[in-house]
């Protein structure tokens, strides 16, 4: 509710916080300049945890404009439909932030719809001709410069993105992502179960409501995750009073996609698709499905349909 | 930003990378420089505070002890700062932290604020800094100003009533 009026009153907000000058100018300038010198190659740069490598990016571009995702979105009545007995379940999506900005699709009011969503990625594939020092910082080099191109189109703050980059035998592996989606279920008393499936390249992480510092975020195994009504409410359920609450869910690159644009050169990244299928289940039986369906076109750059099933 | 992006920015901070505050403060910068605003009253105090909040987080970020509240952990910092500020003013304050606040504060600055909020009452305004643009629950918001959650609620409610007829009109005027 009342979304534009806090859009509003955060852009004004925006507007008059005054910038950063004396010693936190020093602070963060220095990381920045720190941040724009090349970095050395390592065996596995970045792990899941590729903050470290999103804050230096991120710290480096110092782009920090707004990219309203709203603006790009489709008009998408939020009226609730007649079918559903149990509340809107939402698939709320967060992508280039800002400060929340964010997007709710009602799936119930859109039979039909297949929307294209507002995520963001990019992914990169540097060949390695040999195993050499040089040859890796070179390829790493390329990366971060294409990377950081696409970012700084995006002018994006983004809360919810990552950066990383895989090291491969014959390969070096870059990828952004922007996309976190939260399936929300207002009606957990009349809930059965949650299942979410995948199909095709890709992983999907779930975020368990008190994170822990060894494990932020879980992979889904076996490309299938059910879970009961009381694990969601119990350990996945995430309130958060800026972008929602729900099960907060992130498609990312899989070990397998990986390994395919290592083993093969002509590997073309159209040829990526991942179907993201959410299934709410209720007691007296009724079900809502959705999918989102996420592929690449032949530059790397991610783009995401949303789709009532 | 999240509480978890949040939380993980001040581990980050806490371990030593630095690197973390640039993100950290492009991100949360607009919600502690209005709760700032808030405690001083004074767009000048309120950067002051709001830098010296930052500065803080990146030298002490080592205490700060991962329990899925990092705004308020942050918050609490910038309330700290804000009395800080004031006893170097000063003034005294032997209240509860929130009387001497209160108490000390210096006049509102109806300037220092979206222009928006200007159609608002003082209290409803307060309100809706802390749910909206600081991303406090109704129910904290209750809490911390120590008035019914009903209250609260009819309060916000309202006042974003008011604030859309605002946007609506404002629309129309430009047609």
């Amino acid at each position: 509710m009342y979304k534009k009026v806090k859009n509003e009153l955060r852009r004004q907000a925006l507007q008059k916080t005054p910038r950063v000058s004396g010693a936190l100018a020093s602070a963060i300038s220095e990381e920045s300049e720190k941040a724009q010198s090349p970095v050395r190659y390592q065996p596995l740069i970045l792990k899941r945890t590729a903050a470290a490598v999103l804050a230096v990016l991120i710290a480096a571009l110092a782009i920090f404009g707004t990219f309203r995702i709203s603006a790009n979105l489709p008009e998408v009545p939020s009226s609730e439909s007649p079918r559903s007995v149990h509340g809107q379940i939402g698939l709320i999506l967060v992508s280039a932030a800002g400060t929340d900005e964010e997007e709710t699709f009602s799936v119930t009011a859109h039979p039909d719809a297949a929307i294209e969503l507002p995520v963001k990625g990019l992914l990169v594939v540097e060949p390695l001709a040999d195993d050499s020092d040089r040859t890796r910082i070179a390829a790493e080099h390329s990366i971060y410069g294409k990377m950081r191109d696409y970012l700084q189109y995006l002018t994006t703050e983004s809360r919810t993105h990552r950066v990383s980059i895989r090291a491969m035998t014959n390969v070096l592996v870059g990828y952004g992502t922007l996309n976190t989606f939260i399936l929300g279920v207002p009606d957990t008393d009349a809930l059965e179960n949650i299942r979410i499936s995948l199909e095709g390249f890709g992983v999907m992480e779930l975020m368990p409501a008190d994170m822990s510092d060894l494990h932020p975020w879980e992979y889904l195994s076996d490309k299938e995750i059910v879970l009961t009504k009381e694990q969601y409410v119990n350990t996945y359920r995430t309130d958060n009073a800026m972008q929602g609450t729900g099960l907060f869910t992130y498609w990312s690159v899989c070990t397998e996609l990986l390994n395919a644009l290592d083993k093969d050169p002509d590997f073309s990244l159209s040829d990526i698709r991942s179907e993201v299928t959410f299934t709410v289940s209720f007691a007296d039986g009724e079900t809502q499905s959705f999918q989102v369906e996420i592929s690449f076109n032949g530059s790397g750059e991610m783009r995401a349909v949303y789709k009532n099933k | 930003m999240t509480n978890r992006e949040l939380d993980a920015l001040l581990r980050r901070i806490g371990g030593g990378d630095k690197s973390a505050l640039a993100v950290l403060y492009e991100g949360f910068r607009m919600p502690v420089y209005y709760y700032a605003l808030r405690l001083t009253g004074n767009p000048q105090k309120a950067e002051d505070v709001m830098q010296e909040t930052f500065l803080a987080i990146l030298r002490n970020g080592r205490n700060y002890r991962s329990d899925g509240k990092a705004a308020a952990w942050i918050y609490t910092v910038a309330r700290n700062k804000a009395m800080d500020m004031f006893r170097k003013e000063g003034n005294e304050l032997p209240l509860s932290q929130a009387e001497e606040l209160e108490a000390v504060s210096s006049p509102f600055d109806g300037d220092a604020y979206p222009g928006m909020l200007s159609v608002l009452n003082e209290k409803e305004r307060d309100i809706v800094i802390l749910r909206v643009l600081c991303g406090f629950t109704l129910t904290e918001i209750a809490r911390d100003k120590e008035m019914p959650k009903g209250s609260v609620f009819w309060s916000y409610n309202n006042a974003m009533k008011k604030l859309k007829k605002h946007l609506k009109e404002e629309g129309e005027s430009h047609v």
